[in-house]
């Protein structure tokens, strides 16, 4: 891991390494010449062993732990969509039914506007028959002939 | 305008035993409608030709006054 890498960069840590391995074959030798090299062995083989072990534990824990925050942020991110989703969903309930009232108040006022127009234009036609009708004649007349000039306009 | 020369017009293009006043009256939206439906499609088959002679009517009435006017 981090302890491994030799910070002086790549060559000078391979130099560094095949110095630390010649030395350790030296003590190896060293130690087989002492005669005791038995015991010793075995005791740097269980350091080293114990070394190694506690290491492993080390890094399985880092990851259980990054394995843990990753599950944590998912949840969390998860939750906050969740949240954003039905705050949408909130907002666009809530302007549909602003619309919709709307729509509802303008078609309430429209038909009280042509009931209220219709009554007056029954009042003035019962009132004067002989100019309503040829008021309205007069008006379907003209678009009559502006309908029939664009027509001609469209056929050339 | 006046009432009772729009009512001589109508009484001169309808028929005399068609009580129209009356029929305006008593369905006076219908009546309005059917005058407009009328009245489009008769200027939109027949609406230069009205024009033209009516406007030509027009111009012999205002000629005739004209004429009547100086004495002649």
């Amino acid at each position: 891991m981090a302890d491994t890498v030799d910070p002086r960069g790549p060559l000078e840590g391979a130099e560094t390494a095949r110095t630390y391995g010649n030395d350790t074959a030296d003590d190896f030798g060293d130690a087989a010449a002492d005669g005791d090299s038995d015991g010793e062995t075995v005791v740097e083989a269980q350091d080293r062993f114990q070394g190694s072990q506690s290491r492993y534990q080390r890094v399985s824990e880092d990851v259980r732990r990054g394995a843990e925050r990753a599950r944590a942020e998912f949840q969390r991110g998860s939750e906050r969509a969740r949240e954003e989703f039905q705050r949408g969903s909130v907002r666009a309930r809530e302007g549909y039914r602003h619309v919709a009232e709307s729509a509802r108040v303008g078609y309430d006022r429209v038909r009280t506007d042509a009931g209220r127009l219709g009554g007056e234009v029954s009042v003035f036609v019962r009132e004067k028959p002989a100019q309503a009708v040829l008021i309205a004649a007069g008006v379907g007349f003209l678009l009559g002939m502006l309908m029939r000039r664009r027509d001609d306009d469209y056929e050339e | 305008m006046n009432d009772s020369f729009l009512d001589e017009i109508l009484d001169e293009l309808l028929p005399e035993e068609l009580d129209w006043a009356d029929l305006v009256r008593r369905y006076p939206v219908p009546a309005v409608l059917l005058a407009a439906v009328g009245g489009f499609f008769l200027g939109r088959s027949h609406g230069p030709s009205i024009l033209t002679a009516a406007s030509s009517y027009a111009a012999s009435e205002m000629a005739k006054n004209v004429n009547e006017l100086l004495g002649q």
